[in-house]
């Protein structure tokens, strides 16, 4: 048996309000969600004796988890600001894990916040790596250029990237906190424009401001704290780190052999997950992750995410609380929150019945990094 | 315009590439130890590890990968270009390199056969386009 299987758990997890949040520094939004993540766990600031952030993707500046630290009014033991871009937030807790068990630290905290809406989305529209000379700009672009590549080779269909927006937009009409709660249709994904072809509009997740942030402490420790923990049982990672215009196929993401090394470590296979938390910056990452996590076979995704079977209430509920397409654009930590809360029962009429195993996915750049989390309510 | 694009994406590992594009040669590092090709520049070889290499003339043909549409006037270069596509190139020498195909976009399919072609901007810089070849 894996060495740190179920030895850690997640005990308190917190977030923001997500959208536009004017007045609000990426600072504030960290230091709120991890104030929230401690309450829910029953812990003080005093506690916290390791800060893990990943940076503000806005705004990449040196020294963030120090900051983050010297606002808390901690003196930690234990920091790091990590750069896996949306890769990073389930990696601070397997590194959170890794420096506990090796008795750097106790009680870590894993958090990020940023306000790209509100400051500044140039990020999201600078030149692309060194293709600025082709016109080559923002994201999209980049992910439609993969998705035209799985189009051509797996007949996958703009209607069937529809099923995961609408899915995801479902969900979130259920969550009072996310960004876009208004119900979506197939034929609503199909009449918003083209953003990057063959990527339509409502393929992307919005550019918003917020925080969230999840408490890391050991299993034992955790039996005395406020909530049921929610134990880490696997996790893994995976980066291709080929900018997309370098990779020689673009079918394959890093997420089958990062899920591989989480299934492994967890003693858990696809048939075991009861609810998945899946990234989806575009409808694409989510079809592409859903079938290397071994949900379908390579190519069989489209299919896969028809007809409800992602919606709760399906085969397998997929960005219960609506995810990045319709949750908040943040990169990847609200999965993390989301799935925990499912585990722990909290989540009113968008709860998934006996949820007990769930599944998060982290990806960043164009699906440069991958990281893999595997989550149980009971052991 | 154009240039200044080119300036911003030229750093100490590929300048020469775009020094033999100002001089209108599409040539790429090649491996001294197994003659692999390779992009981006690199100061070892990806396939083999070997630290030495030439800057090898590319043949420049090759087929259309996969390619998307820009929408968006993103920067004065591309002022009022858009929509226009952009493509990755799988060059017949293995390597893939990201351009523009300089045909309409409802003309754009993976697979079509292309070919570089070095042109001028309007500002004098020079880039690496492709276009189609027949057959």
């Amino acid at each position: 048996m894996s060495l740190l299987r179920d030895k850690y758990a997640i005990v308190g997890v917190g977030n923001t309000e997500y959208g536009k949040l004017p007045g609000r520094s990426s600072y504030s939004l960290n230091i709120e969600a991890i104030k929230n993540a401690l309450d829910d766990a029953g812990l003080s600031v005093k506690d916290v004796d390791g800060v893990l952030c990943k940076y503000p993707s806005s705004n990449f500046e040196n020294l963030y988890s120090a900051k983050i630290a010297q606002q808390l009014g901690i003196y930690p033991k234990l920091i790091a600001t990590i750069d896996q871009a949306g890769a990073s937030n389930i990696s601070l807790i397997t590194y959170a894990a890794m420096a506990i068990e090796a008795g750097m630290c106790e009680v870590v905290v894993c958090s990020y916040g940023d306000n790209p809406l509100t400051r500044t989305k140039s990020h999201y529209s600078k030149p692309r790596g060194e293709q600025g000379p082709f016109g080559l700009f923002g994201t999209p672009a980049s992910y439609a250029m993969i998705t035209q590549r799985h189009m051509y080779e797996y007949g996958t269909t703009s209607e069937q990237l529809g099923a995961i927006a609408v899915a995801c937009r479902k969900h979130a009409s259920l969550n009072p906190n996310a960004f876009f709660q208004k119900p979506m249709t197939i034929e609503d994904h199909q009449n918003s424009r083209m953003l990057a072809d063959p990527l339509r509009l409502f393929d992307c997740c919005p550019i918003t401001d917020g925080g969230a942030a999840v408490i890391v402490t050991s299993a034992e420790r955790a039996k005395s704290l406020r909530r049921k923990p929610v134990y880490i049982s696997g996790f893994g990672q995976s980066h291709i780190s080929k900018e997309v215009p370098y990779r020689k196929n673009l079918h394959e993401s890093g997420a089958k052999r990062s899920a591989e090394q989480a299934y492994k470590m967890a003693g858990l296979s696809p048939q075991d997950v009861d609810v998945a938390q899946i990234y989806d910056c575009y409808t694409i990452t989510a079809l592409m992750t859903l079938e290397e996590y071994g949900f379908c076979k390579k190519g069989e995704g489209g299919a896969f995410v028809e007809n409800g079977r992602i919606e709760i209430g399906g085969e397998l509920p997929v960005n219960t609380a609506g995810g990045l397409l319709s949750e908040t654009g943040m990169p990847g930590m609200q999965l993390i929150v989301e799935g925990v809360r499912q585990l722990r029962g909290e989540c009113g009429e968008r709860q998934v019945n006996d949820a007990n195993v769930c599944i998060v996915s982290n990806q960043g750049g164009i699906m440069q990094t991958h990281s893999t989390l595997l989550l149980r309510g009971e052991l | 315009m154009s240039h200044e694009l080119i300036q911003s994406a030229v750093n100490e590992d590929n300048k020469e590439f775009w020094e033999y594009i100002s001089k209108g040669e599409f040539r790429m590092q090649q491996c001294s130890s197994c003659s692999s090709f390779r992009f981006p520049c690199s100061w070892i070889c990806p396939e083999c590890g070997d630290s030495s290499f030439i800057w090898e003339k590319i043949s420049g043909y090759g087929e259309v990968y996969t390619w998307s549409v820009i929408h968006k006037d993103y920067h004065p270069a591309f002022e009022k270009k858009a929509p226009y596509n952009v493509a990755i190139v799988a060059l017949k020498e293995g390597v893939h390199f990201l351009s523009n195909v300089e045909v309409s976009i409802d003309q754009m399919e993976i697979g079509m056969r292309v070919k570089v072609e070095i042109c001028d901007c309007p500002d004098g810089s020079k880039v690496p386009l492709f276009i189609p070849v027949g057959g």
